[in-house]
């Protein structure tokens, strides 16, 4: 019953603007308020850091879970900041325990399956051309994957990716760029250069 | 601005280019740049070509979250906290059970106390041999059993 209850204020709440524009949870935020805000948002970053729906499903669990441990001590401040933060750590745990350890990923420069044969971007269907960009996304190395995910997907600035990663700027900017241009030649196919901005 | 041009100052760094599409470039940078690109295809193309990347990363969909997760991590505090401290639980009981099991085997090994008395006294009895009474007798000699 009361998981019912709580699933209708998600409900009630998911077409509200989240991070970004959503609210930011008062001093002592409400358990079921902040999964219903967070759980697509934390399930979505999980995923495009992963690309597994499984592994996506642990991480964002092994979130939850820290945000919750870490709820008595939240004082009103950048609650999505610590969000990201708390993923980003979780993250690089999983990563750390599952001895995953960075990968040259020019050097491995193992095309994407659905590379072959197609040089339109038109001819690809957008949810293939989804995944491409999802498969490309992993074989990024992890910190160039966050500063991506958390630049190009999640639509943080520089300053906010580096208080988030805790790292400089200057940092940031230098891992967008090297995760841009490992995507460029992962979807080089894909990638139209002919367009005018 | 450090390394802002290279080859000779014909070509605008490409990490610049990439701060670009991201508006993270000072008013005077970004001037300075679009005035490159006025005059240079091949940084136009590049910083096209970061757009571009920029776009398709952007373009992926938010994913809603499976409703067995959001179930999952409705549910109140305390099952959270019992997943989470579980594994503790778990060794605490077993080491518990373990550790009863171990005393309980070890009774097995540990010698009893003694029940026989500190001394053990060797006496003579004097049996009448008509009646079968017993009329007495004497200590002949005790055996310290400590």
């Amino acid at each position: 019953m009361l998981v019912r209850a709580l699933m209708s204020t998600r409900l009630a709440l998911i077409d509200e603007p989240t991070v970004g524009g959503g609210a930011v949870p008062a001093d002592h935020p409400d358990w079921a308020d902040i999964v219903a805000r967070y759980a697509d948002v934390v399930y979505t970053m999980a995923y495009r850091l992963t690309g597994d729906d499984e592994e996506a499903r642990d991480l964002a669990q092994d979130v939850l879970i820290r945000l919750h441990k870490g709820l008595a001590r939240y004082r009103q401040g950048n609650f999505e900041g610590w969000l990201y933060r708390t993923t980003v750590n979780a993250f690089r745990d999983r990563l750390r325990k599952r001895k995953r350890l960075r990968e040259d990923v020019l050097a491995e420069h193992e095309p994407p399956a659905m590379r072959t044969g197609r040089i339109v971007e038109e001819a690809v269907q957008q949810q293939e051309l989804f995944e491409v960009v999802q498969r490309s996304l992993v074989k990024l190395p992890p910190e160039y994957r966050e500063a991506v995910v958390l630049r190009d997907l999640e639509g943080r600035s520089y300053e906010e990716i580096a208080e988030i990663l805790e790292i400089p700027p200057g940092t940031v900017r230098s891992r967008i760029h090297r995760g841009r241009e490992a995507l460029r030649q992962l979807l080089e196919s894909y990638v139209d250069t002919n367009t005018d901005r | 601005m450090t390394n802002f041009f290279y080859y000779g100052g014909r070509h605008v760094e490409r990490e610049i280019l990439s701060a670009l599409i991201d508006g993270e470039l000072s008013p005077n940078e970004r001037r300075l740049v679009h005035e490159h690109l006025q005059e240079c295809a091949d940084c136009r193309e590049a910083a096209d070509e970061f757009g571009h990347i920029h776009g398709m990363v952007g373009d992926l969909p938010r994913l809603i979250a499976p409703e067995a997760f959001v179930s999952k991590a409705l549910r109140p505090p305390k099952t959270l906290s019992s997943k989470m401290f579980g594994g503790k639980r778990k060794f605490v009981a077993g080491g518990l059970a373990a550790s009863a099991l171990a005393i309980t085997v070890a009774g097995f090994f540990i010698p009893q106390r003694a029940e026989t008395p500190p001394v053990s006294v060797f006496f003579e009895r004097q049996v009448s041999l008509h009646s079968g009474e017993e009329s007495g007798g004497q200590v002949l000699f005790a055996v310290n059993n400590r």
